[in-house]
Parts: C-alpha cells; sequence; structure tokens
C-alpha cells in the first residue's frame, strides 16, 4: 500500500515540534490533536492553503508545495472535506452547495439530478428541505449537509475536522456512523478525522491513531 | 506635502495595476471557464444580470424620461421655436455621448457596486472564500469574472434604454411643451446620430462597467477579518469606481476627439 498522505518533517507555528506521519490508502485514521487550532491549520497544510515552514507535504502522490494553481485545484476535487463549523455558501440553497463542486469539476455521478441529491440527504438524515438557505439550519443540519456534499462528489481522501464537535451524544453516533460506513463503501478510500476530543480513538475501532502534539 | 503626494500617486498606480490584473485575468481566464465550467459560473453571471441590470431599469427609464424632458425644455428655452431640430441634435449630444452611459453607470455603483463589495467582503470574513478554495473552485473564475460580465453587459443594456427613454422624454417634452411633431423633432435627432455617437457610447459603457465592477470586486476580496473593515470596502469600491469613471470619461473624450481632428 502507497502513503495517500504524508506530512515529512513539516515546520510550523501551530505544532510544537516537526510532525511526521503517513497514512497509506484504504486506511482509516485519527490525528488526535491539542486543541482545534491545530486542526485548522493541518487542514490548511493538507489542501494547500498554505505551506509549511520546512518540511513537505504530499497528498495521492503530488507535493503540494510543487503544484500550481490549477493543478492545485484539481487535486482538491479528489478530496473532500467535512469543515467543523461553516462550510457552506451563504448565498446558495442547500442543493446548489450540494451540487456546486459537482458541477464545476463536473465530477462523475449516477445521477445528477434532484433525486440522487434527496437521496442522499435522507441517507444523512437531512429533514430541513434543499430550498433552505445554510443561515437557517442547526450546526447539526448544516453537518449533515457537508457530509451529504462530501459523499456525492465521491473523492479518494476525506477530512473530517471536528466532525463531533458540538453535537450531543445521539449526534455524534449519527454522524460517526455515516462517516464511517462511507469509508467502507470504497476499498482505496482514505479518511483522516482530526480530533482534540481524547474520546474520538475509543469509538474508532481498528483506525490509526497518529499523535499530533 | 510632496512626499504625500508620491505616496497618493503610488498608490493609485498600484490600485489601478491591480485593477487590470483582475480585468487581464478575467480576459485569458474566460476560454477555460466556458470550456470547463460553464453551468456554475452562468448562474451567477445570470444572477448579477438580474440584480445589477433587470432591477435597475425601473431607476433608469424614469430618470432618463426625467432627463429626457429636463434637457429639451433647457435647451427650447435658450433656442426658442424654429431650431427644433437643433434641440434634438443638442439632446442626442449629451445623451447619447456623455449622460447616457455617465448617469447610468452612477445609478449602476449606486445600486449594485456597494453590494458587490459588501457581498465578498462577508464571504471572505465567513471563509466562505476559503471554502470555495479548498472544494477547488477558483474564487476568480466562480466569483469574479461572472460578476464583471454582469455588470458590464448590465450596463451596456441600461445604457440603450437610457437613451432611448432620454429621447422619448425629449419628445415628450418637445411635443407637449412646444407643439413640436415627430417629424420635425426626429429629423434632428436622425442627422446627430451617426455611427461615431453609438460607437462612443457603447465604448463607454462597457468600459465603465468593466471598472466598476472590478474596482468593487478588488475591495470586496481586499477585507481583512474585521467586520468594521466590510463598510469600508462598500465606500471605497464606490469612491474609487466614481473616480474612474471620471476619468475614463474623459480620456475617452479626449481619445474620440484626436482621432475626428486626425481623420480630418
Amino acid at each position: 500500500m502507497s502513503a495517500t498522505v504524508c506530512f515529512d518533517s513539516v515546520n510550523s507555528p501551530f505544532f510544537g515540534s516537526e510532525l511526521s506521519f503517513s497514512v497509506q490508502t484504504g486506511e482509516l485514521a485519527v490525528l488526535l490533536t491539542a486543541k482545534e487550532e491545530v486542526n485548522a491549520a493541518l487542514v490548511r497544510l493538507l489542501f494547500g492553503v498554505n505551506l509549511p515552514l520546512a518540511g513537505s507535504v504530499s497528498v495521492l502522490g503530488e507535493a503540494i508545495a510543487s503544484l500550481d494553481e490549477s493543478l492545485l485545484f484539481r487535486l482538491r476535487s479528489r478530496m473532500g472535506l467535512v469543515f467543523s463549523s461553516g462550510g457552506l455558501i451563504s448565498n446558495l440553497k442547500v442543493g446548489e452547495n450540494l451540487y456546486l463542486p459537482l458541477q464545476y469539476h463536473k465530477l462523475p455521478v449516477a445521477e445528477e439530478s434532484a433525486a440522487a441529491g434527496e437521496a442522499i440527504l435522507q441517507r444523512v438524515g437531512y429533514r430541513g428541505g434543499s430550498s433552505k438557505l445554510p443561515g437557517l439550519l442547526s450546526q447539526f443540519e448544516k453537518k449533515q449537509v457537508l457530509l451529504a456534499r462530501v459523499i456525492l462528489m465521491n473523492p479518494e481522501v476525506v477530512i473530517y475536522d471536528s466532525l463531533l464537535l458540538g453535537h450531543n451524544l445521539h449526534e455524534r453516533n449519527h454522524l460517526l456512523d455515516i462517516a464511517v460506513d462511507f469509508h467502507r463503501e470504497m476499498a482505496d478510500r482514505t479518511s483522516i478525522f482530526l480530533s482534540s476530543d481524547a474520546s474520538l480513538p475509543q469509538l474508532m475501532h481498528g483506525a490509526k491513531i497518529i499523535a499530533v502534539h | 506635502m510632496l512626499s504625500h503626494l508620491g505616496r497618493w500617486v503610488i498608490e493609485q498606480a498600484l490600485f489601478f495595476s491591480q485593477l487590470l490584473h483582475l480585468i487581464v485575468m478575467s480576459v485569458t481566464h474566460l476560454p477555460s471557464v466556458i470550456r470547463t465550467h460553464l453551468r456554475p459560473v452562468s448562474r451567477v453571471f445570470l444572477r448579477q444580470i438580474y440584480f445589477t441590470g433587470f432591477e435597475s431599469v425601473k431607476v433608469v427609464i424614469p430618470v432618463s424620461i426625467a432627463l429626457g424632458t429636463v434637457i429639451i425644455a433647457q435647451i427650447m428655452t435658450l433656442v426658442g421655436v424654429g431650431n427644433e431640430s437643433l434641440a434634438a441634435k443638442v439632446l442626442v449630444w449629451t445623451v447619447i455621448r456623455e449622460l447616457g452611459p455617465l448617469l447610468t453607470v452612477l445609478i449602476v455603483i449606486a445600486r449594485s457596486g456597494a453590494a458587490i463589495a459588501t457581498e465578498l467582503g462577508f464571504m471572505k470574513i465567513n471563509g466562505e472564500i476559503e471554502v470555495l478554495e479548498i472544494l477547488g473552485i477558483s474564487p476568480f473564475d466562480y466569483l469574479i469574472l461572472p460578476r464583471l460580465l454582469g455588470v458590464m453587459l448590465s450596463v451596456f443594456v441600461l445604457t440603450v434604454y437610457f437613451e432611448i427613454g432620454a429621447v422619448f422624454g425629449g419628445f415628450l417634452a418637445a411635443y407637449l411643451g412646444w407643439h413640436i411633431p415627430y417629424d420635425q423633432f426626429s429629423q434632428g435627432l436622425y442627422t446627430a446620430l451617426t455611427a461615431n455617437e453609438l460607437l462612443v457610447s457603447v465604448g463607454k459603457s462597457l468600459l465603465f462597467g468593466l471598472f466598476v465592477s472590478a474596482a468593487c470586486c478588488q475591495q470586496g476580496l481586499a477585507v481583512g477579518r474585521s467586520a468594521t473593515m466590510v463598510p469600508q470596502a462598500a465606500s471605497k469600491g464606490v469612491m474609487h469606481s466614481l473616480f474612474l469613471i471620471f476619468i475614463l470619461d474623459g480620456l475617452i473624450t479626449v481619445l474620440t476627439q484626436v482621432v475626428v481632428f486626425t481623420r480630418g
């Protein structure tokens, strides 16, 4: 198995020391951090929004720092992110947010239709209606829509940034079940959970645990 | 004082070069956007046309009719009866050449300029620009380019409506006030309405729309992390737009006069 995500001696103001780890193709990993700020920094490094002060980050075999803008955007279309907060475009309705990356990247989907989108929203348990604006959604509903969008994109790498933060026990179990089921649907899908919640590893049996100090 | 002036000149030069960079990028990105991302980008483009163009019609038409009425009334008071074709000519020269594009874009700046800068500013503060980048969507291709094209096209079409409205208003004033029949009024109109006049009007409206939208987009994206910067960005967008259109108007007018002069 090759490394899908690789941090090699990465130096950032948010880490106490150099960070090196790798996540193999098809693995489910938990990056346990000290605080949410570190998660946000890791997301920026993984998606090439920021470059590390030293070291290298590579995703799907591509060294992030060596990619020009168009190649970086193309790489990002193969990755999915469930944001810890926000993540939806405020002037687009739920349905429009759902399909935006699909339409932009012309990603293959079995049926790009309202029915397909509705089916995935039902799968994640969202009952709010696809014509609502994000500002009217609860935090849980927003997380459900973000999950639905990632499922629709069907990416090779999925990053979950503080998936369970701010939710009650029932909601946490619901979100985790969907995320793990989605990971298992594709053998080559790599899923990484970023979290500062020390109890998360106990809920993720068989996951690779990487501590980020 | 010299150092202040120098600093101001450098700031304006930097601002103008950033604007030109934005406009050049839009031209170079347009073919690839049409080829690969047409559907989502065209939705933003149509939304912009609706907000800037369609919703401004109810302001542009009454203003243009009123302006045409005022111009003809003032001219007829000056030149008196017997010079009706001259009145129509002056109407064409003032409205088609200058006031049509200028007043139209002023209405657009007031309605849409601040709104564009504010919307983009809040998107920046709420992290939505970063969300788009992480989704692999170029904020320039998805947010800026359709706004530039939408506002440019809207200003052009609104200018046409404005000029038609002004001519109509002028004829109304001439007919109701001085009983000038249409064939007499139109004689001066069609004499003055040359291809050059229309070309200048089209050129001005397109350039005004392009630079105004670029200035407001640039200010919106330049917002930092504080919410207080959003109204500042809106205000700067409007002020820069006003500055730009008067400079552009002067430049185009001088250029057209030079072209006409050299042609003989």
